[in-house]
C-alpha cells in the first residue's frame, strides 16, 4: 500500500444557491520519499487538494490515507495534531513572522514538535547558517523562502507540502529553492509534494499529477526525473 | 456615488468595527455631556420646585410672637413681595418630635402626593412615609395651648419644599431633632399672635436658586429686614410692657375694690356677732330672773299652803274641841241634827198642844229654846266642818294649780336654757367661721398683693423680644443639596475629559487600522482616477455616520439618562421631585464639533499619509514592519532566561509601539478611574474615622439655656450621670481666606486639663497639644488657608464685624470644619469677659439618649448636638459616594471592555495572516490564543500598574477639587482598594480574552495562503 492514498476525493462548496465542485473524484497515490508535482492551471482545484492533504480542509467525500490513517475522518483536534507532527508547509508568500529572526521563525515551528531537528542545523542545511539572526525584512525573497523551508523541515514532518514555492520569486532564485527541495527529498527520503502551475517544474518530479477542472487529467511517472540544474528554463 | 455605496458596504461588512466606533463616541459623549449637565439639571429642578410651591425667601420667628402690626410694617418694606404670617408648634407625637404647621396657600405650599388638601379643622396632611390616609391622629393635651382641636384624620400625604432633606433640623422637643411635620388648617390655632412670618423678596422667583443673582436679590430685602428688626423688637417690647403694666394696674384696682367691699362685710359680720352675743347675755339674765322668781313664788306659795293648812288644822282642832264639847264625833253630827230636829218637831207639836202660857209650855218652850240653841250650835259645827272641808279642798286645788303652774314655768325655763345654750354654740361657730374667713381673706389679699408684686418684678425684668431671621440656607438640606451638586460638578471637571480622550484615541486607532487595511482599495480608486478629496470623503462619510449615530445615542443617554442616575443617587437622601432633564444645545454643538473635528482630522491625516505613495505601491501589501532587536535582548542574562514563547511575546510587544501606547492609556485610564472611585470612598471613610474616631471623642455638646447664664450647682448636679463633662464657651466667628468669609467655631474651655477627655488635639506629626493661656490651637486646614504657623497671629470677626486678633500657639490635625480652641483665661484676655454657654460631655453609649433627654427636660439646657448626628451626615455622604463610585465603576467597565475589545480585535485583524500561519503550523487553539493573550496580558498588567500610579494622582486631584472650605480630605487610598481595582481590571481582561478566543477560533487557515488580505 502506498504511503499516501487518495481515493475518489471530492469537495463541493455551497455558495448560496450555487454548488461549486472544486474537485471531483480525484484519486492518486504517492510512495514514501517520492517527489510529486501536482500540476494544473489556476482554478483547477490543486489548492483544494493541497488544503485537504495539509489537513487544513476536509473533503466532502472520498478518503485520504496517509501512512495508514484516514485523514479525511479526522476531527479538528486530530487535524491540528496531524499538521503539527506530520506536515511541513512551505507557503508561496513564505509567511514568516516579521518580528522574529530567521532562527526564531524556525524555532517557532520546531518548539511544538515531538522530535524536531535542531533549528540552527536546519538553517545551515538550507544555507542560511550565517543569517540566522536576521529578520525577514533583512532577507531576500529566496532567503525568506529558504527560512520557510527550514521551518517546515525542522518539524521533521512525514510530508513536505509546498504551495507554489517559487511563485513569488525570480527564476534564478526559484531554481535554487527547487534544488533545495529536490536535494532534501532525495537525501532525507522526505515525501515532498509541490503544487504549481508551472509545467517546467514537473520535470524534476518522480510523479506528476495533472489536474484540470477539478479532476485528475493524467498521472505521469518519471523513472528518471531531471535534476533541477539540468532543467532547461 | 459609488464611493458612498462602497462605504455602506464597508459598514455592512465590518459591523463590529462600525458599532465599536459608534459605541466609543456614544460612551465618551454620554459621560461628558451627562455628568457636566447634571448639576445644572439638579439646580434647575430644585429651583422650579421652589417656585412652583412658592418657597419663602425669609422666615422670621420672634421669641414673643408676631403681631398684626409687625406684619403691617413688614408689608411696607420696599423689596418685599409676599408677607404671609403663619402658625406652628412642636409636640411629641408617638415619640416623634413633630412640627405642626398651619397650612398656607400662597407660600411654602405643600405638594400633595396622595389624597387631597385640607377642608376642615379635623383634617391633617402628613409627611410622606409617616402615616397612611385615613389614619387618626390625636395630639397630646399640651397641644391645647395652641389649637382647639386635637384629633385629626389624615386626608393627604405631602412633601414640603421646606423639608427637602432626610434630616429635618432641630426641634425644641424630644431629643432635639425634628422627626416629622404636619399641616392643619390655620383656623384651628387659638394663639393670639403669629408664631412666624414668611416673606418673599421682590423678583426672587425669576432668579435661579443658589445663584449669585438670587443671593443679590434677596440681600436687598435682608438689608431692610436687618434695619426693621430692632425697631419691631422694641415696639413689640413696649407693647408687651404696656399690656403687662395695664394688667397690673387693673389687678391692683380690682384688689383695692375687693378689699374695700370685703372689709365692710367683715365689720358687719363682726357687729352682728356682737349683737347676738348681747342678746344671748340678756337671755341668760332673763332666764336667771325667771328661775329665781319661780323659786321665790314657790317658796311663798308653799308658805301660803302651809299657813292655810295650819289654819285648817287649827279650825279642825277647834271643831274637834267643839265636837268634843258636844261629845260627839263628826260622824254623829248629822244624826244629832236629825235627832234635835225630831225633838224640836216633837216639842213644837207638843207646844202646839200646850197652852203657850203653861209652864209645861213654858218648860217645853224653854226646852225648845235650848234645843234650838243646840241645834244652831250643832249646825254651826256642821258648817264649820263644811267650811273646813271646803278650805282643805280649796287648798288641794290651789296646790295642784300651783304645781301645774310651777312645772310649766320650769319647763319653759328649761326650754329657754336650751335655747340659750344653742345660741351660744351658734355664736361660737359663727365666730369661728368669721375668724377663719377673715384669716383666709387676709391671706388672699396678701397673695394677690404678692402676685402683683411678682408681676411688677417680671415686668421690670422683661426681656426684649428677639426676631430671628432665617433664609433658605437655614432650611435643612438646602445647602447640603448645592454642596452635592457642586461635588458632581467637580467630578464632572475631571472624569468626562478623560473619557472623551480615550474615545478619541480609540476612534483614531480604529480609523488608522481601517485605512491601512484598505490601502489596496485606496490605491485602486486612485489608479481609477478618483480624486483624493473624494476618497477621503468616503472615509469621512463613514466616520461621520458613526459619529453622528454615536453622538445622537450618547447625547440622548447623556442628557436624559446619566443625570437621572446621578440624581437618583443624591435624591436618596432628599425629598425632591423627579429630575427635570434638559438638552443643552450649546454644549451638544460643542461636543459635536469637537467630535467631528477630531474624527475628521484623524481620518484626514491617516488617509492623506497613504496618498504619499504611488498607486502601484498602495496596491501591494504594506511592507512588513522591520523586526528589531528589543532593548531587553541587550540584557543577555535576562533574555537568556526567557522561554522561547516569552521572547516572542516581548519582541511582539515592542513591534507596535502605537498599540502599546493605546493599550497603556486605555487600561491605565480605566484603572485610574476605578482606583479614584475607590479612593474617594476611602478618603471620606478615613476622614470620618479620623475626625470622629480619633479627634472628636466627645459624645454630645449641651447648650445652656440663655437663662442658665452661669454654671450653678444645679447644673453640675444634673451632670452627675455623664462620664466626663467640661464647660466651655462656644461661639461662631468668621475668618477671611481666599476672599471668602468662612465660619470658624471658637471653643474656650473652663478646664483645659479636661479637654483631652473630649478632643484629642494633636499636631499633624502626632504630638499631642495642650492649651495654654498665651494663645490658641488652630485647626490645620484653617492654618493652611490663613497661611499662618505657630507664633503668628490672625484675625476673626464676630457677627458685628468686630475684629479680634489671636495668637497661634499650636496647629491641630482636623478634617471637618474650622476650629479655634483656647483657655477661658486667654478668652478673657481677648474678649474681656468669661462666660460659658455649653458643656461638652462623654457618656456611656447606652445611656446617651436617656441622659440627653433628661438634661433637655431639666430646662437648664436649650439644645444638644450629638456627635452621632454629625457622623450620620457623613454616613449619608459616604452612602451617596458609594453610588457615585458605582456609577464610575459602571462607566469604567464599559470603557475598559470597549478599549480592551477594540485593541484586541485590532491586534488580531492586523495579524490574521500570522495567526493563520500558526494554525497551519499546527498550533492548537489554546496555543494560538496564548500567543496573542500573553501580549495583551503583559500590556494589561503594565497598564494596570501604570493606572494605579495615575489613579493616585487622579484621586489626589479629584479630592483637591472636591474639597470644600469646610472639609479637608485625607488623600489616602487603602491597600484593599488597589487590590480591588487590580482584580476588577484583571476580570475585565479575562472577559475580553474569553470573547477574543472565539474570534481567534474563527480565523481561517486558508487565509495564510493568500498574498494580501
Amino acid at each position: 500500500m502506498a504511503f499516501i492514498d487518495v481515493k475518489k476525493l471530492s469537495k463541493t462548496y455551497q455558495m448560496g444557491e450555487v454548488t461549486i465542485k472544486a474537485i471531483e473524484n480525484i484519486s492518486f497515490s504517492i510512495d514514501e520519499g517520492e517527489l510529486v508535482v501536482i500540476l494544473g492551471p489556476s482554478g483547477a482545484g490543486k489548492t483544494t487538494v493541497l488544503n485537504i492533504l495539509g489537513g487544513m480542509d476536509t473533503p466532502t467525500s472520498g478518503s485520504v490515507i496517509v501512512d495508514g490513517k484516514d485523514v479525511s475522518k479526522f476531527n479538528k483536534k486530530a487535524l491540528t495534531d496531524y499538521r503539527r507532527y506530520d506536515i511541513g508547509f512551505v507557503f508561496q508568500f513564505y509567511n514568516l513572522v516579521g518580528n522574529l529572526t530567521a532562527l526564531e521563525n524556525v524555532s517557532l515551528a520546531s518548539q511544538i514538535c515531538k522530535h524536531p531537528k535542531d533549528s540552527l542545523e536546519t538553517l545551515k542545511q538550507v544555507g542560511l547558517g550565517d543569517r540566522s539572526g536576521h529578520f525577514p525584512a533583512q532577507l531576500s525573497g529566496g532567503e525568506q523562502q529558504r527560512v520557510s523551508i527550514a521551518r517546515a523541515l525542522a518539524k521533521n514532518p512525514k510530508i513536505l507540502l509546498c504551495d507554489e514555492p517559487t511563485g513569488a520569486l525570480d527564476s534564478k532564485t526559484g531554481r535554487m529553492i527547487l534544488e533545495l527541495l529536490q536535494d532534501t527529498c532525495h537525501k532525507e527520503h522526505m515525501t515532498t509534494i509541490i503544487i504549481t502551475h508551472n509545467a517546467v517544474i514537473s520535470e524534476m518530479a518522480d510523479k506528476v499529477i495533472k489536474i484540470k477542472n477539478g479532476q485528475v487529467d493524467d498521472i505521469l511517472i518519471q523513472k528518471n526525473p531531471k535534476l533541477v540544474k539540468d532543467i532547461d528554463w | 456615488m459609488y464611493l458612498f455605496k462602497n462605504s455602506f458596504i464597508k459598514i455592512r461588512k465590518s459591523l463590529g468595527r462600525f458599532f465599536s466606533l459608534i459605541f466609543i463616541v456614544a460612551l465618551g459623549s454620554a459621560f461628558f455631556a451627562g455628568v457636566r449637565e447634571t448639576s445644572s439639571d439638579m439646580i434647575r429642578t430644585v429651583d422650579n420646585y421652589h417656585d412652583e410651591y412658592s418657597l419663602m425667601d425669609y422666615r422670621i420667628v420672634s421669641t414673643m410672637g408676631l403681631t398684626e402690626d409687625d406684619i403691617a410694617s413688614l408689608k411696607e418694606l420696599d423689596n418685599v413681595d409676599k408677607v404671609v404670617p403663619g402658625y406652628s408648634f412642636e409636640t411629641v407625637l408617638d415619640g416623634n418630635a413633630t412640627k405642626i404647621y398651619g397650612c398656607l396657600n400662597d407660600i411654602n405650599r405643600v405638594s400633595i402626593i396622595e389624597g387631597r388638601g385640607l377642608q376642615n379643622e379635623n383634617e391633617v396632611l402628613v409627611e410622606r412615609g409617616t402615616y397612611a390616609l385615613g389614619d387618626t391622629i390625636t395630639l397630646e393635651s399640651d397641644a391645647l395651648d395652641f389649637v382647639k382641636n386635637t384629633t385629626f384624620t389624615v386626608v393627604g400625604i405631602v412633601d414640603s419644599p421646606m423639608y427637602i432633606y432626610e434630616n429635618k433640623g432641630i426641634s425644641t422637643v424630644s431629643d432635639g431633632k425634628l422627626d416629622t411635620f404636619m399641616y392643619i388648617l390655620p383656623s384651628n390655632f387659638t394663639l393670639e399672635y403669629y408664631t412666624e412670618v414668611y416673606l418673599t423678596a421682590k423678583d426672587s422667583v425669576s432668579k435661579t436658586a443658589y445663584q449669585d443673582d438670587y443671593k443679590e436679590t434677596i440681600s436687598y430685602l435682608n438689608d431692610e429686614l436687618v434695619e426693621l428688626k430692632p425697631i419691631r423688637e422694641t415696639a413689640r417690647y413696649e407693647e408687651i410692657l404696656a399690656e403687662a403694666m395695664k394688667e397690673i394696674y387693673d389687678a391692683e384696682e380690682e384688689l383695692n375694690k375687693q378689699k374695700l367691699e370685703n372689709d365692710q362685710k367683715f365689720v358687719d359680720a363682726k357687729k352682728e356677732l356682737d349683737n347676738s352675743q348681747a342678746l344671748l347675755e340678756q337671755g341668760w339674765a332673763d332666764y336667771n330672773n325667771g328661775v329665781s322668781t319661780l323659786e321665790n313664788t314657790r317658796i311663798s306659795m308653799e308658805k301660803t299652803f302651809s299657813d292655810t293648812e295650819a289654819q285648817l288644822d287649827a279650825g279642825e282642832k277647834k271643831l274637834k274641841d267643839s265636837l268634843n264639847a258636844y261629845g260627839i264625833t263628826l260622824d254623829q253630827i248629822a244624826g244629832l241634827i236629825e235627832q234635835i230636829n225630831t225633838q224640836i218637831e216633837a216639842l213644837n207639836q207638843l207646844l202646839a198642844t200646850l197652852d203657850p202660857s203653861s209652864d209645861e209650855y213654858k218648860s217645853y218652850s224653854g226646852q225648845l229654846q235650848t234645843l234650838q240653841t243646840s241645834l244652831e250650835g250643832v249646825k254651826e259645827i256642821q258648817n264649820a266642818q263644811i267650811t273646813l272641808e271646803n278650805g282643805r279642798k280649796e287648798l288641794e286645788a290651789g296646790k295642784a294649780t300651783w304645781n301645774q303652774q310651777y312645772n310649766s314655768s320650769l319647763s319653759s325655763l328649761n326650754e329657754a336654757h336650751q335655747e340659750l345654750l344653742n345660741g351660744e354654740a351658734e355664736l361660737s361657730a359663727g365666730r369661728a367661721s368669721y375668724e377663719s374667713g377673715y384669716a383666709t381673706y387676709l391671706a388672699e389679699i396678701a397673695q394677690a398683693e404678692q402676685k402683683i408684686l411678682d408681676a411688677r418684678e417680671e415686668v421690670a425684668n422683661l426681656e426684649k423680644p428677639v426676631w430671628y431671621l432665617f433664609d433658605r440656607e437655614d432650611n435643612p438640606g438646602y445647602t447640603t443639596f448645592i454642596d452635592s451638586a457642586t461635588k458632581v460638578d467637580s467630578i464632572a471637571a475631571v472624569f468626562p475629559i478623560f473619557f472623551i480622550l480615550v474615545a478619541f484615541l480609540m476612534g483614531m486607532n480604529t480609523m488608522t487600522r481601517m485605512i491601512e487595511e484598505e490601502r489596496g482599495e485606496i490605491g485602486l480608486f486612485i489608479s481609477l482616477g478618483y480624486s483624493k478629496a473624494k476618497i477621503i470623503c468616503s472615509y469621512l462619510f463613514y466616520v461621520f455616520l458613526a459619529t453622528t449615530i454615536g453622538l445622537a445615542l450618547g447625547l440622548t443617554v447623556g442628557y436624559l439618562i446619566v443625570p437621572i442616575i446621578i440624581y437618583r443617587v443624591y435624591v436618596s437622601m432628599f425629598v425632591l421631585p423627579d429630575l427635570e432633564v434638559s438638552f443643552n444645545l450649546i454644549m451638544s454643538l460643542i461636543i459635536a464639533v469637537v467630535c467631528f473635528g477630531a474624527m475628521s482630522l484623524v481620518t484626514y491625516l491617516t488617509a492623506n499619509r497613504n496618498f504619499k505613495y504611488m498607486p502601484a505601491n498602495l496596491l501591494r501589501p504594506e511592507a512588513p514592519k522591520m523586526g528589531k532587536k528589543v532593548f531587553l535582548e541587550r540584557i543577555r542574562f535576562l533574555w537568556k532566561r526567557l522561554s522561547f514563547t516569552w521572547k516572542v511575546t516581548v519582541r511582539n510587544l515592542f513591534r507596535y509601539k502605537k498599540r502599546i501606547v493605546m493599550t497603556l492609556i486605555g487600561i491605565s485610564g480605566c484603572t485610574a478611574l476605578l482606583l479614584t472611585g475607590f479612593g474617594i470612598q476611602d478618603s471620606i471613610g478615613s476622614l470620618m474615622d479620623k475626625q470622629f474616631g480619633d479627634i472628636e471623642v466627645y459624645d454630645a455638646i449641651f447648650f445652656l439655656d440663655e437663662e442658665t447664664s452661669e454654671v450653678s450647682d444645679e447644673v453640675t448636679s444634673l451632670l452627675s450621670d455623664v462620664e466626663h463633662y467640661g464647660f466651655l464657651n462656644m461661639e461662631t466667628f468668621t475668618f477671611n481666606a481666599n476672599n471668602k468669609n468662612i465660619d470658624i467655631y471658637l471653643m474656650a474651655f473652663q478646664d483645659v486639663t479636661s479637654v483631652s477627655n473630649f478632643l484629642h488635639l494633636r499636631s499633624t506629626d502626632g504630638t499631642s497639644l495642650t492649651l495654654d493661656n498665651n494663645g490658641v490651637i488652630l485647626s490645620s486646614k484653617t492654618a493652611d488657608m490663613l497661611n499662618v504657623s505657630v507664633g503668628d497671629t490672625f484675625g476673626i470677626r464676630n457677627s458685628e464685624n468686630e475684629l479680634f486678633v489671636l495668637k497661634v500657639s499650636g496647629i491641630s490635625e482636623n478634617y471637618v470644619n474650622h476650629y479655634v480652641y483656647m483657655s477661658d483665661v486667654y478668652y478673657e484676655q481677648i474678649f474681656g469677659k468669661k462666660s460659658y454657654n455649653a458643656v461638652m460631655t462623654t457618656m456611656d453609649d447606652s445611656k446617651i439618649s436617656e441622659v440627653g433627654n433628661s438634661l433637655l427636660d431639666s430646662g437648664y439646657f436649650s439644645s444638644v448636638q450629638y456627635i452621632t448626628d454629625s457622623m450620620d451626615m457623613f454616613q449619608d455622604i459616604i452612602r451617596s459616594m458609594n453610588d457615585i463610585v458605582l456609577l464610575i465603576l459602571g462607566f469604567s467597565t464599559f470603557l475598559a471592555i470597549t478599549v480592551l475589545y477594540n485593541l484586541t480585535t485590532i491586534n488580531i485583524s492586523e495579524r490574521t495572516r500570522e495567526i493563520a500561519t500558526l494554525k497551519v503550523l499546527g498550533f492548537h487553539d489554546k496555543e494560538v490564543s496564548a500567543y496573542v493573550y500573553r501580549e495583551t496580558l503583559v500590556l494589561t498588567i503594565f497598564g494596570i500598574l501604570l493606572g494605579l500610579g495615575l489613579g493616585v494622582l487622579l484621586n489626589q486631584f479629584v479630592m483637591t477639587v472636591a474639597e470644600t472650605d469646610e472639609i479637608f480630605f485625607v488623600k489616602d487610598i487603602y491597600a484593599l482598594s488597589y487590590l480591588y481595582t487590580f482584580l476588577i481590571m484583571t476580570l475585565f481582561t479575562i472577559v475580553v480574552q474569553f470573547i477574543t478566543y472565539f474570534i481567534l477560533r474563527k480565523i481561517n487557515m486558508i487565509d495564510s495562503l493568500k498574498s494580501v488580505e
